[in-house]
């Protein structure tokens, strides 16, 4: 069924590539992207390099943690982006949707560590995950009226959030919605993902012959979104036209190879925003640089379009921010619209045999197309499929 | 087959069936022969990280000599062989 | 109004009902969070299992403290070993929508599916996201799951915040089935509508509450302030 677009009001990001929009539009299209290094920001023997955001003063201590420092940043840059009051804020009906990973559990060592041994730890990380749902600390800092949620999808989270609160536009149960996600670098996904081997101990190479697995980045992505019939504001406006979301229901880890539901999803988005596939600029895949996520994806792009479409992994520059991708990419999938550029698909430089056709090796003009796709796959096999566009 | 590789096997069948959570298995129903991915125990690539994970920390087997190393996991045999030849 | 074919919120749960559970599922490395889950689903739903939802159901679960046992033992392992030596199976069972993954593969459901968290009315957030799931025409049918599981983190949060956990919270599960086809049980979800918190309740939920889901009794559903 297909429904009205919601707007995107506002947008505010953070991540490898700097702090801000200004910051990252030039990052995305630069020649030589900073390379990840390991890590300064946490303690690990691991040699596995990460993205970590440069330049950020850490203030673990608080509710929510550093997820929540890196979303501020994202959620006053788009709030001042849409030049919305706290007034406003607190007179209109505002739903909430963050996704994350790491914020919805209390992993923190120290804290554990003594609760295990019988003693009773100082309070305060359990305090802080207590008071650090989220969707409901901004619901409660902002003194919001309306819908609220913390998706905890792995890494289709953020775009999950987003999909939330596009389909809340729709159905009028608020008037705007704050849609994002974040994820700080931590130990936990870090020692977890290596455990599984798809770390890769150099920078990641998504869709190359010679990949070898994920890089950890971190980040924060935040979208303000409202109804259609919004005033459009000066400048650009961009919109969020489909949402497409399925589950493999194959395996707890492995995606489905064939990526039947993937492909659905897909499908779904384009039924959604009343698209064809040709409607569609570019692919900006989730693109971790595993040797499964990358070939399963690649398939479904082969079989939707056999004559080729430009699509890119953004990881490549930023890591994989987990419950910040899907909202993050989302984002740069908006500013490569705006600014009618695709971006390359960094560190790729050899095709292997079973991907069809090969991600963008330059930047790309776009000729006159509005809308783009971008892709989050989830571990445990959520597909999340969404289109955004400018007017 | 000398008595301290049976004995050797059958501790290993625990040990399987305790890391890979095998709750309906006891030892005896493992067969020596039986593939241990796909068909006979059906184990898939989340146990086969879980496995070389596992036999790190109980035997001190490095990494390295599991990987790129398929031929040790066909069946249990292989495997507990290959364990039992290069365990600390 | 979201049209409800089930509603019941279930307790007690025993470690062979879960391990019988597990085995007669396929559930072999599924944690205690997931084997809860599946428990519940068996007791609430055993005409339907594993093969009577349609593919295309949506599913969603809902969780405060998720599998925080889980996470715990994830960090026994960071704690006594290496770093290279964490086993990968807690890691992949730490995440919430583990328990997620597990029961659509079970259950053949490829429709949307979410993992939700919060603290707050989770089950009046659960079944508002089931009713917009169903409004969207992603699906006409939503597997709606709400899991809570007792363990060391829950009895310090008890300890902690006695004003904000006055008992430990409940471990149980509650099972949702809605859908678009109209039935006789009606809910409607009115966010306005604020009941006090009864903690000593599963899902904080007030009495009333609890009551018209075992009765199936239409009512209106509103928010348990904190």
């Amino acid at each position: 069924m297909t429904l009205q677009p919601s707007k995107v009001l506002g947008i505010g990001l953070v991540s490898a590539l700097g702090t801000g929009v200004s910051a990252t539009v030039p990052a995305l299209y630069a020649d030589n992207p900073r390379l990840p290094a390991l890590p300064t920001c946490l303690k690990t023997d691991l040699h596995l390099p990460v993205f970590d955001v440069p330049g950020l003063s850490r203030q673990p201590d608080q509710p929510g943690g550093v997820s929540m420092q890196l979303l501020r940043l994202a959620l006053d840059e788009a709030l001042a982006d849409a030049r919305l009051t706290k007034a406003e804020m607190r007179r209109l009906r505002v739903g909430v949707a963050i996704g994350t990973t790491t914020a919805c559990q209390l992993n923190n060592v120290p804290f554990y560590a003594v609760l295990r041994t019988g003693q009773r730890p100082a309070p305060e990380p359990l305090l802080d995950f207590l008071n650090g749902n989220l969707a409901e600390l901004i619901h409660r800092e902002l003194g919001l009226h309306g819908p609220q949620i913390t998706v905890s999808n792995a890494c289709a989270s953020g775009a999950d959030a987003i999909g939330l609160a596009h389909l809340w536009l729709h159905q009028d149960m608020c008037d705007l919605a704050i849609a994002g996600g974040t994820d700080e670098l931590n130990k936990i996904p870090l020692d977890g993902f290596n455990s599984l081997g798809i770390c890769s101990p150099l920078p990641c190479r998504p869709f190359d012959a010679e990949r070898r697995g994920l890089n950890l980045g971190e980040g924060a992505g935040v979208l303000i979104m409202a109804r259609t019939e919004v005033p459009d504001r000066p400048g650009t406006t961009f919109t969020v036209n489909g949402f497409g979301k399925t589950a493999d229901a194959y395996h707890i880890t492995q995606p489905s190879p064939d990526g039947t539901e993937l492909e659905k999803a897909i499908r779904q988005a384009l039924a959604q925003a009343g698209l064809a596939s040709d409607d569609l600029g570019f692919i900006n895949a989730h693109g971790t640089g595993t040797q499964a996520n990358d070939l399963t994806e690649a398939s479904v792009f082969a079989r939707l379009y056999p004559d080729g479409i430009p699509y890119m992994s953004t990881k490549a520059l930023t890591g994989h921010t987990l419950g910040a991708a899907g909202a993050i990419e989302a984002i740069f999938t908006l500013l490569m619209l705006r600014e009618q550029r695709a971006a390359r698909s960094h560190r790729f430089s050899t095709l292997p045999p079973d991907i069809a056709f090969a991600p963008l090796r330059e930047n790309l003009p776009l000729k006159d197309k509005r809308f783009a796709l971008s892709t989050s796959l989830a571990f445990g096999g959520s597909n999340t499929a969404i289109i955004l566009g400018i007017q | 087959m000398d008595e301290q590789t049976a004995q050797f096997r059958l501790d290993f069948k625990q040990k399987l069936i305790d890391w890979l959570q095998l709750e309906g298995l006891k030892p005896e129903d493992i067969l020596d022969d039986a593939p241990l991915f796909k068909t006979g125990l059906g184990l898939d690539s989340l146990d086969a990280v879980e496995i070389v994970v596992a036999l790190k920390r109980e035997y001190g087997i490095p990494q390295e000599l599991m990987e790129n190393n398929r031929a040790i996991f066909a069946t249990f045999a292989t495997l507990a062989d290959f364990v039992q030849t290069n365990k600390k | 109004m979201l049209f409800l074919n089930t509603a019941c919120i279930l307790e007690d749960f025993s470690d062979e009902e879960l391990k019988a559970v597990r085995l007669a599922n396929g559930l072999r490395r599924a944690d205690r969070l997931t084997s809860l889950a599946a428990a519940a689903l068996f007791r609430a739903l055993p005409e339907r299992l594993p093969h009577g939802f349609s593919p295309e159901t949506g599913l969603l679960t809902i969780s405060s403290f998720g599998p925080h046992k889980t996470v715990f033992a994830m960090l026994d392992d960071i704690l006594d070993f290496p770093e290279d030596q964490i086993l990968p199976t807690k890691f992949t069972h730490s995440v919430h929508n583990a328990v997620t993954s597990y029961l659509g593969t079970l259950l053949g459901l490829h429709g949307p599916a979410f993992s939700l968290t919060c603290f707050e009315s989770p089950i009046f957030t659960l079944l508002e996201t089931a009713w917009t799931i169903l409004e969207s025409g992603l699906c006409h049918q939503v597997l709606a799951l709400a899991i809570e599981e007792r363990g060391l983190l829950t009895a310090e949060a008890t300890k902690t915040c006695p004003q904000r956990f006055p008992v430990e919270p409940r471990e149980a599960v509650g099972v949702f089935l809605a859908s678009s086809a109209p039935t006789d049980f009606r809910l409607t979800l009115d966010r306005a509508k604020q009941l006090p918190r009864h903690a000593e309740n599963p899902f904080g939920l007030p009495d009333e509450t609890l009551e018209a889901f075992r009765t199936r009794q239409s009512f209106t559903l509103g928010t348990t302030c904190p």
